[in-house]
Order: C-alpha cells, then structure tokens, then sequence
C-alpha cells in the first residue's frame, strides 16, 4: 500500500458471542483510505457496517471481539493501542457522527459544555479557547447565532440543526477521519440534502478523510469518492464511484442498483428487479461465496470461497465471474411480479371509473394542547380541511415530510381517532367511525399495511392464526372455509405453506410484511391504506414488496392510499401524488405532471431533494428554511 | 419552571385536604371519642358534659372546619393525656425525628450511590453480587429486627454505642444505621438499573467516541442522567423514614415524634395523633414536591416545559 495511505486495514474480523453460537458479523475484510478521501461503505442491514466503524473506533459491545492482520491508522497499528492511548486516538484523530441526532447528544448538558469537553479532553485549550472554537464551528456547519446557541440544551433544537452541531463536535479537534453512520438517514429528505452538502464542503475545506456508512446507493452516488459495496460481513466489490455504478461486477452490487426505483429511469408501474431471498444467518461457518443462494449468475465453482479479482488499479470484486457481470443481459423480473401480465403503457386501468373509491370532504384534526391549570389552552391543526378523492382501482400517493399531518390523517381514515371535523365516505357512503357498527363497515372495506412488520404482527400467533383471526372476528365462512381461504391469500402474497405455522419471530422482515398484507387482505377490502410500507425494509427486499402490491392491485382491483416520504417508491407506484405540509394539501395532480412539471415551490425542493444513483450529479443545495429546523 | 411548580403546589393542596379529611375521620370511626376521653367508669351524665365541652355534639362539618381552620394556623387543641398544647408536644420532639431521617437518608445515598454506580460498571462482577446480596438482605428483614441485632452487637458485646436514649450524638449512630438500611437497598438498584439504562444511551456512545475519560463518561455523562430518578425517590423515602420511624424510635427509645404517636395511640390522646398524622402528611407532600422540583432542576427537558 502506497504511504499515503491514513487507515489501512487487512483482515479485519469481528466476531458476536450470541446465545445462538458465535455470530461472524465481519469475515475479513481489507481496505484502505487516503487522506481526505471520502469512502462510502454501503450494504443492506446486518452487512457488518456499523460494527467495522465500532471496531474502528474500539467500541465495540461486550459480547465482541476484534482481531485482524493489520489495522493501521497513521502509520501506527491500533490493536496495539493500550486504551488510554486508544481514547487519545478517538474523538481527536478519529471522530464518529452517528445515525440518530435525537439521542446522540445528551440531554443534561449544554451544547457549548458537550462541544468544548472534546477539546479540553485532548489539548490543555481552556474554556474560553474552546467556547471560541465551538463558535467557529458551529458558523461553519450553517447554525445562525451560535454564541447564543452554546447556552441551549440538546432538546430545544431540531433533528437537523442537531446533527449539525454533531458534526461540529466531531471536527472540534480537526481529526483525520470521520466516521460517519448512517448520518442523515434519520432526517427528512430536504434536511438530508442539506446535511450532505455541508459534510461534502467541510471534508474538502478540512481535507478530512471520511468513512461513510449508508445503505442508500443515492447518497452513495453523490457524495463518495470510492465505494465498498458489503455483503454477510464481507467487502464483495471495491471501486472508485463512477466506475462502480456504471460498471458493477459483482452480482450483488448490480442487483442493488437495478432494484430501486428511480424517477425517468424505471418504468413507472413495472416490476421491479428484486433480489430474491434473504441475507444468509451468520452464526457458524459460511463456506463459499455468501451470495450464491441469491444469485442468478451462480456456477458450481461459487461453492469455493471466491478470491478477490482485481479489474484495474482500484476495483476490487469478490466473484468468480468477475468481468462477466456489467455486460451480461438484464434479468428477469423476481418470481412474485409473475402471476401479472403488466400493461405496458397506460397506467390507469382500462375502464378507470370516475366514481371514487374512497372520498375525504374537508377532514380536520385539531388537538387541542396544556389545558393547565394555569395556562391558556392552544391548539394544533395537525390535518386542516383536506378533501381528497381516490377513484376506484387507482392509486394515491399522499407525499411530505414528517409532521405534515400523513400519518394523523391515515389514523383518522382508519376510525384509530375520530376526526375533529369532516367526512370520510367509502364508495359514496358516509362512514361514521364512531359507532361499532360503522367501524366494521370501515375495516371490511379499508385495511391497513404499517411501517414496521417488526412490531405490528402479535409475537404470540402463527403466520396463519395472524391472518385467520381478522374472519373470525368478522364471522366469515365456517373453520374449513376459513382455512382454505387463509391459504390461498398466503399463497397469493408469497408465504410458502411451511411458514404458515412459524411465529413472526422465525421470518425476515420482508415475509412479515407479506403476512401483514395477507391479514390486510384476507376480509376482501377494497382500499388499502399503506403507511410507509417499505420504509422499515432493505432495498432488495422492499422491491419484492413493491412488485408484489402492483400485482395485487390489478388481480384484485383494489385502491390503494399510498403513504410515503420516499419519493422514488412513490413515483414508481402511485397513479396521482398529493403533497402534503403542515396540515394541508399543497399541490395534487397525476404522477406524471407532479414529477415533471410541479407548482408549488414546496413540491419543488421535495423534488430537487431526491438522491437519484447518479454519480456526478453532486448533491443539490437545498436552501434551508432555517425556521423550520428550529 | 414556576408553572410546573404552581401545578403541583394546587394538587398538593388539594391532597392535604383529603388526608385532613381521612385523618378527621378515621379517628371518628374509631368509637364515641366523648367515651374514650371520660374514661371507662364515667356515667353517662360525665361523658355527655365531656362531649359538650370538647364540641363534639356539634355536626360533623362544622367540628371538621372548626379543627382544619385552627390546624392551618398551627393550632392542634389541647392533648387530653399531657392537658398541654399539642403545637407544643410537637415542636419538642420534631428534631429529633428531622435529625434521624436526614442522617439516615444521608447514610443510604452515600452507600446507594457509589454502591450503584460501582455494579453497574462492573457488571456481574464481584462488587455487583456482593451490593446484591446486602440489598436482598436489607429489603427482606424487618427494621425491628436488625436493630436489636445491633443493640446485641454494638451496646450490648462491644458496649462501643449506647443502647438507648438521647443524650449525644453516639444516641443517634444505631438509630440512623437501622432506619437507613431499610431505604438503602431500593436506592441502589435503582441507581444500578438507571445506570445500565444509560450506558446503552446513544448519548453514552457519543461520548466515548469522543475519547473522555472513564471517569467523566460515568459520573458526568451518565449519572448525571441516572440519578434524576434516585432523587426523586430520596425524597419520598425520607417521607417514609419520617413515618417508619416509629419503631425505630420506639426501640431506641429516642424521644421523637414517632413515640409520640405511638404512645398517643395507645393513650386515645386523639388531637395528638390527628396533629402528628397531618404534619407526617405535610412533610411528605413536601418532599414529593422537592423531588418534583429537583428533577426539574436536574432535567433541562422539565425545566423548560411541563
């Protein structure tokens, strides 16, 4: 390795003592980092990326241990370190910023106290120095008045505005390297824009090397310098940005970019290319190449463990069919997308019905807040006034930005609160979703699909008594129906008969989702609400999902209410967008004209905020509304 | 900060009043309290001139303002065993039960503290198990029974403290000991727990990332957020030791407030027991609403709103 090298690591392993055996969460990897190198480690959730950065930093859990060839930060090896050197190391040479600003800082101590005890810990600065470099900083990572700010606590600022002065503490002592995980993952799109942009500028003012982890080839493609693509605790394919994204040559690595949607690239409508499966457990001995199960290129020789191959001076891949990859013909779409014959143009149905599915007039909710004792009540109009009509068999997209109202509003549609003022009418009829006999009405026509099949689906149940107990409830059909027609649905949404008696604890997180699409189903429903329904799910696995909803939707002709910040999904599923912000609808329209042509200034920045896998494109400088971050 | 304070302030004084009430009646419930203070051989004309004279033919309301309007101006009547002012009784032997539950608070936090602090940061590690074993101990035996074991131990054998009474201060070393050790198993955990809560906290993380030292990453980082909860249980546990201290004194027989009580119980000396139970009441709404107002203080998240 050339001596311009800041980290250099070979062999990196990291193993997790787990109650099921010993977890190989990372199974050798090598890589290097120049100086003022932005390098993008990217990969699906439980791929060993956050714990290489911990082993980095030596902060790993209880339960892990560390241990490779080399681990070389400045010419010295840092398994070598004793911990008092080690903490000399961190937070003044390396500096971490970490996925949630919500919890990151702690809460008991000022900003200025958090920010200066960085400095104080490692150079013999005093208060007074430090308060004026904690100043410096926090004007150049864009924070307005930020003497004043220095006096705060954490919780008087915004997601935003926090992650900021997370970056500012971690350039305090003008380290070497950043690691930086997964840091704008947990912000709206708009303020994720704005983050990178500044992390970028301050990384080439700074000259500052920077890890970054990220599972979102977007930011990926606009921010790295070079790219190591990880897979089950492996670097499977290494290369500088451009030539990763237009020349990927492990399957795996392909397989991501052609499984996400992207506005003016994929087809609207059409089947995704998802990468069928799951991620391989990692507890024992994997022998050969981890991948192969998933993979469509797969040959016998991938039951050896596939070597490294390199392809130029800088693109490392981990496949035995390296070179053969990026030309080989496009595949065909994923198992689940079949049962459908796609229409290719149109997107709305043949006979698109004007007579709306499902309509809202001027559906408000306002809570009313601190009737105290001694104080005046005062009220937030979290949904004002918002008329919508979805027309039978289409498709809605409700887009924005969180606390925009989205999820109040699927709440009230759901009869989970009762709205303040309006009406929701189901097929012309008005629901009341107050009486008993009006919510049953509600959810045998409208059924819900939530975030997070981790914690909506009863632990305690079976895949099929999950499914079967929404008939009884309802008093469908005799126990011999039921379990015909339990069957038939599971079969429908891709659960093989053997997972019909597994609890959700023994199935991935994109087979939960699947039986949380059954249950929905199973009642018959016209319209299904979908609450951010892929946003809890890895890419390769959120295209399953998406293919799968398409071809419900045209089988069963259902309606769909599609809520979602990701506006990607959104363009790629829904047939009309409405944009939604503080309460109310500021544009709607057919998805085509929302996309390409917007009103509202607002639909505009949603718009320039998308991160499409486009190396060279830069990230867009979003003006901030620095009001709206306070 | 001063709205939140006022909120708790009117539930406070609204609980008072509801314990005034309990206490008032209660204490009515118990029998025909003319009978009780005339005395096992009084006749009937004696006990109806003694109901006459203490107010108690008048109606129940009226009887209950009468005694809740001169208890706010620290009035409690007369005690019908010592025929002194109850406000009196009371001032005597009130520092000697505030003496004891400070002390004894005091002495559980500086062993629940750094006892909590030290197990959770060494986790299942010998300080752990050894801070385990004394709190099963100390939350399974009964006060009463540990402090005649120390009587045994350290008057009685080795004769290095006093057995009873309130002379010096060696009176109240046995005393504070046995009281404390009840209150201080509940501390510690909680400090454990709290501790262990913490040191998964994003927060913690972020502040080892940043290459602190051990020691600031504990106390500073994560005690400072662990302790929130501990002081407000202090304050509450001092209420009880104030309360519970009854036995202890008893056994001691340190002349506090305690054995007041509980010898006026024994005695039916009514205004006496009615003053004691509404100023136990006061000092732990006190305290509670001293617990309230330290969290705030500790929790910048409190302090602003609330």
């Amino acid at each position: 390795m050339s001596d311009d090298a800041l980290l250099e690591v070979r062999n990196l392993r990291v193993d997790l003592q787990t109650s099921h055996g010993t977890l190989h969460a990372v199974r050798g990897i090598d890589f290097s980092l120049r100086h003022g190198e932005m390098l993008c480690l990217v990969g699906e959730s439980g791929c060993g990326k956050s714990i290489t950065s911990l082993a980095l930093m030596d902060l790993l859990p209880r339960n892990a241990t560390r241990c490779a060839d080399a681990l070389r930060f400045k010419g010295v090896d840092l398994q070598t370190l004793g911990e008092r050197a080690m903490r000399d190391v961190r937070g003044k040479q390396m500096a971490m910023i970490f996925q949630e600003p919500m919890t990151s800082l702690n809460p008991s101590w000022t900003l200025g106290n958090q920010l200066c005890e960085t400095l104080r810990a490692h150079t013999d600065a005093t208060w007074a120095q430090a308060r004026d470099r904690a100043v410096w900083l926090l004007e150049k990572v864009g924070i307005p008045s930020a003497s004043e700010r220095l006096n705060q606590y954490p919780h008087q600022l915004s997601g935003g505005l926090r992650q900021r002065v997370m970056i500012a503490m971690a350039l305090m002592c003008g380290p070497d390297l950043i690691i930086a995980d997964e840091p704008t993952t947990a912000l709206d799109v708009t303020i994720q824009a704005q983050i990178l942009h500044l992390l970028r500028d301050l990384q080439r003012e700074f000259r500052t090397a920077v890890i970054f982890i990220t599972h979102d080839l977007g930011v990926v493609a606009r921010i790295a310098d070079r790219v190591a693509v990880m897979y089950a605790g492996e670097i499977v394919e290494t290369a500088p940005v451009r030539e990763l994204f237009e020349r990927p040559e492990h399957p795996y690595t392909r397989g991501l970019l052609e499984c996400i949607p992207v506005p003016g690239k994929t087809a609207p409508g059409q089947p995704l290319q998802a990468i069928p499966g799951v991620v391989p457990n990692l507890v024992g001995t994997l022998l050969g190449c981890a991948f192969r199960n998933r993979c469509a290129y797969a040959v016998e020789d991938c039951r050896k463990a596939p070597p490294l191959a390199a392809l130029g001076p800088e693109h490392g891949v981990r496949c035995v069919r390296a070179g053969h990859i990026s030309n080989a013909p496009p595949l065909q779409p994923d198992e689940s997308a079949k049962s459908a014959e796609f229409t290719p143009a149109s997107r709305l149905p043949a006979k698109a019905e004007d007579e709306p599915a499902l309509e809202l007039i001027s559906l408000t909710k306002v809570f009313r807040l601190g009737r105290g004792l001694f104080r005046p009540p005062w009220e937030i109009r979290a949904v004002d006034e918002v008329s919508l009509r979805v027309k039978r068999g289409t498709s809605l997209g409700l887009v924005g930005e969180s606390g925009c109202g989205k999820t109040t509003l699927a709440r009230m549609l759901l009869g989970l609160m009762p709205p303040t003022a309006g009406s929701i009418l189901i097929e012309g009829k008005k629901i009341d979703t107050t009486d008993s006999a009006g919510h049953r009405a509600l959810t045998s026509r409208m059924q819900p699909i939530f975030q997070d099949p981790y914690s909506s689906l009863n632990p305690r149940r079976t895949v099929f008594d999950l499914v079967e107990v929404a008939l009884r409830l309802h008093k469908v059909g005799t126990p011999e129906s039921r379990k015909r027609d339990v069957g038939e649905m599971l079969d429908r949404v891709g659960m093989p008969a053997r997972t019909h008696h597994q609890y959700p604890g023994q199935l991935s997180g994109g087979q939960r989702q699947r039986v949380a699409i059954a249950r929905a189903l199973i009642l018959r429903p016209k319209i299904l609400i979908c609450d951010e329904p892929t946003s809890a799910l890895d890419v390769s696995v959120q295209a399953q999902i998406l293919n799968l909803l398409l071809t419900l939707k045209k089988d069963l002709g259902l309606t769909y209410l599609f809520i979602s910040h990701n506006l990607s999904v959104v363009e790629h599923i829904v047939d009309e967008v409405a944009v939604m912000r503080g309460g109310v609808i500021v544009e709607r329209g057919d998805c085509a004209q929302i996309f390409h042509a917007p009103r509202h200034p607002y639909t505009r920045t949603l718009l320039a905020s998308i991160l499409t896998p486009e190396p060279g494109l830069g990230v867009p400088d979003i003006a901030g509304d620095q009001r709206t971050e306070d | 900060m001063l709205n939140f304070l006022l909120q708790r302030l009117s539930v406070a004084v609204a609980v008072l009043f509801t314990v005034a009430l309990i206490a008032f009646s209660l204490l009515h419930l118990s029998g025909d309290l003319a009978a009780a203070i005339a005395g096992p051989e009084a006749t009937v004309e004696t006990i109806e001139h003694v109901r006459h004279q203490y107010g108690l033919d008048r109606p129940m309301p009226t009887q209950f303002f009468q005694w809740l309007g001169s208890a706010v101006r620290l009035d409690f009547g007369r005690s019908f065993y010592f025929e002194s002012s109850v406000r009196e009784l009371v001032w005597q032997r009130m520092p000697i039960t505030l003496i004891l539950g400070v002390v004894s608070l005091l002495l559980a936090l500086i062993v629940a503290i750094p006892l909590g602090v030290l197990a959770a940061v060494f986790r299942d590690g010998v300080i752990d198990r050894f801070s385990m074993f004394i709190s099963v101990i100390g939350q399974a035996m009964p006060n009463f029974w540990f402090a005649l074991v120390l009587i045994l131990v350290f008057a009685v054998e080795l004769k290095w403290l006093p057995v009873a009474g309130n002379a010096s201060w060696k009176n109240f070393v046995l005393p504070s000991i046995a009281l404390s050790y009840h209150a201080m198993p509940a501390l510690m955990r909680l400090t454990r727990s709290g501790m262990l809560d913490v040191f998964s906290a994003d927060y913690i993380r972020t502040a080892r990332a940043k290459g602190l030292p051990g020691f600031t990453v504990v106390v500073k980082h994560a005690l400072r957020n662990a302790i929130i909860p501990v002081v407000a249980l202090a304050a509450v546990e001092l209420g009880f030791m104030l309360g519970g201290s009854i036995v202890i004194e008893a056994i001691f027989s340190l002349q506090g407030l305690g054995q007041l009580a509980w010898d006026s119980i024994a005695r039916n000396d009514f205004p006496v027991v009615q003053a004691i139970v509404l100023i136990i009441a006061v000092f732990y709404i006190a305290l509670s609403l001293l617990g309230d107002a330290l969290s705030a203080l500790l929790d910048p998240r409190l302090r602003k709103n609330g």
